[in-house]
């Protein structure tokens, strides 16, 4: 027993407290980064935490870059993907469990073997569809690109959860004089919502962590998400690298927020595609 | 005997009519059905499979200057792809990068999954401060990563050489092998939490009462551990590997924020050489007919992994 006890110590100062540490280092490096001034930034030696800490980069940050453009440009990318793949997936989620039609294996399958499909991979193939449809340089396009590879897993997802929900439920909404559709949407999405919260996150979080689809659609500076705006910046002659750090760290509140508040169904349903 | 041969005789004409019949049917019971996926469907088919189909018409013809295929049913965009000489090396980095950010997460993920599914205090705590390379948007802990190994000013040059591990600083993302190291560090950093959390949720499958006979045997934590656990991990390992393989071609991001592929393309995999060879050299043939190769491949992953999925559920 004492020898388990001894390997555990062990375990959790060898391996779990490094691993802790390198986890949070960068974003560590980051808080402490954006509170410096410049001189402490690019007069060596470097130091690890701020010792003059100051939040003016937080206030150059909005006059230096359209730091306010690239958050709206996400906002748009992560809400309008996150709606648009609802749209599509909330009746697809509902027609997988309710009914046993022909095909229904396939589409299943269909949807695991695309969710985890690099979209690089096929990026030249979009990007054919997408000029061929004239519709390069445009958020629109972002926006349908994210909804179609959040889909599967959003559908994914809610069929999980609307097949735990009885059907005598709108069976007895029906009997009150609801149609199929009205039955759905008054019974069964409300009692699905933890599934909705999760997927609407989830979608939210693919949109504005979004990089490939902006990087080769997007050539207008006011069109950039958070994401390339920044990176642009890093690949800029002379990196502002405090206020760089400054916008960063902005960008990630907005996201590990929403993560933390979703992080157990979000695992939960990530967890089962890779073990059901 | 006489019922069999009844059954046969009225079956016999009227394999196509009941095939008919079969459809009228399923299309009156599953009609709605149809209705509710038809928008996911054109979705998936207008943005992912018409690119697809697209892609690999293109591949296999030859790409004028503005783009148009002309003359489809031709090898001369793969030839081209042979006959470059960078190929085998992008194919090696690609393999090295794949196999190897894969085998080091399970690593590190595997023990830190045994750990975490122990009772400490402050087990909550530390499995969510593991899971924040997964919260951050990829990109942005690329760039931060970019500065944390800034030649000059980044702070791991100077943690090391303060520790005296290194005399002068070193250029981490300008050097090949380093920048490649660098590359596939940042990779494992961000798999991780996935990885950890999966093997987590497989741990605490198993159900706790096989472990009582070998605790009543007396057997050590290691052989517990090697009879007990890994036998029953095993497919849950396979599968996060095969996965992990997979995901190791969305790499994209992390290689062209830390180094875009150089120096001189030692740092390149296949996808940003993809990449690279549609957008920066404008080789559109050769790009197409690389990334159907990738796509072959692909396929063959995700098929063994929809298989072994597929045989779990059934089981």
């Amino acid at each position: 027993m004492s020898s388990a006890r001894t390997l555990k110590l062990t375990g959790i100062i060898g391996v779990l407290l490094p691993a802790v540490f390198i986890s949070i280092f960068p974003l560590v490096v980051m808080i402490s980064t954006s509170f410096k001034t410049s001189q402490e930034v690019y007069i060596p030696p470097p130091t690890f935490l701020p010792r003059a800490p100051t939040i003016q980069n937080y206030f150059d940050i909005w006059s230096v870059a359209p730091l306010a453009t690239f958050f709206r440009n996400s906002m748009i990318i992560g809400l309008g993907s996150t709606a648009l793949a609802l749209i599509l997936a909330i009746p697809a989620a509902y027609a997988l469990t309710r009914f046993r039609f022909r095909g229904r294996q396939f589409y299943q399958l269909f949807l695991l073997g695309i969710q985890m499909f690099p979209p690089i991979v096929i990026i030249l193939g979009i990007f054919r569809v997408v000029a061929g449809l004239n519709m390069v340089d445009s958020l629109t396009t972002v926006v349908a690109l994210n909804a179609i590879f959040s889909l599967s897993f959003a559908i994914w997802m809610l069929s999980g959860y609307f097949s735990t929900i009885p059907p005598e439920i709108e069976e007895a909404a029906m009997m009150d004089g609801n149609s199929r559709l009205g039955a759905m949407v008054n019974m069964i999405l409300p009692l699905s919502w933890p599934g909705l919260v999760a997927v609407t996150i989830f979608g939210f979080m693919n949109g504005w962590n979004e990089f490939l689809f902006a990087l080769t659609f997007i050539r207008s500076q006011d069109k950039l998400p958070l994401t390339i705006g920044l990176f642009k910046f890093v690949t800029r002659f002379q990196v502002q690298w405090h206020q760089l750090m400054a916008a960063s760290l902005l960008t990630t509140i907005v996201v590990v927020v929403l993560f933390m508040l979703v992080q157990n169904q979000l695992t939960r349903g990530m967890v089962s595609l890779g073990e059901k | 005997m006489a019922n069999q041969t009844i059954a046969v005789r009225m079956e016999q004409p009227s394999t196509t009519y009941r095939a008919l019949t079969g459809w009228r049917a399923e299309w009156r019971d599953n009609r709605m059905a149809y209705g509710l996926l038809l928008p996911s469907v054109i979705a998936f088919a207008l943005f992912l499979v018409f690119p697809i189909v697209n892609m690999f018409i293109a591949a296999f013809s030859t790409v004028d200057t503005l783009g148009r295929t002309v003359d489809f049913g031709t090898l001369a965009n793969f030839e081209t792809l042979i006959n470059d000489a960078r190929m085998p090396q992008i194919i090696r980095q690609t393999a090295i990068f794949g196999f190897g950010t894969v085998a080091l997460t399970v690593v590190v993920a595997f023990p830190l999954a045994l750990i975490l599914n122990t009772e400490f205090r402050g087990r909550t705590v530390a499995k969510a401060l593991i899971l924040i390379p997964w919260a951050m948007p990829f990109a942005v802990s690329a760039i931060t990563w970019r500065w944390i190994f800034h030649g000059q000013m980044g702070v791991l040059n100077y943690t090391l050489s303060q520790l005296g591990i290194i005399k002068e600083y070193v250029v981490w993302l300008g050097e090949p092998n380093l920048a490649f190291s660098a590359a596939m560090f940042v990779e494992v950093w961000s798999s991780i939490p996935f990885m950890t959390i999966t093997f987590l949720a497989g741990l605490q499958a198993i159900p706790p009462h096989i472990y009582d006979a070998a605790k009543m045997d007396g057997a050590s934590p290691w052989r517990e551990f090697l009879d007990m656990t890994v036998p029953q991990m095993r497919t849950v390992i396979m599968i996060v590997t095969l996965l992990s393989v997979i995901w190791a071609f969305r790499s994209f991001a992390v290689i062209w924020i830390l180094t875009q592929g150089g120096p001189l393309y030692r740092t390149d995999i296949a996808v940003t050489y993809l990449y690279k060879l549609a957008f920066t050299n404008l080789d559109f043939g050769a790009g197409y007919a690389l990334a159907v190769c990738i796509f072959a491949v692909l396929i063959v992953f995700s098929l063994i992994y929809t298989r072994i999925l597929g045989n779990r559920e059934d089981a």
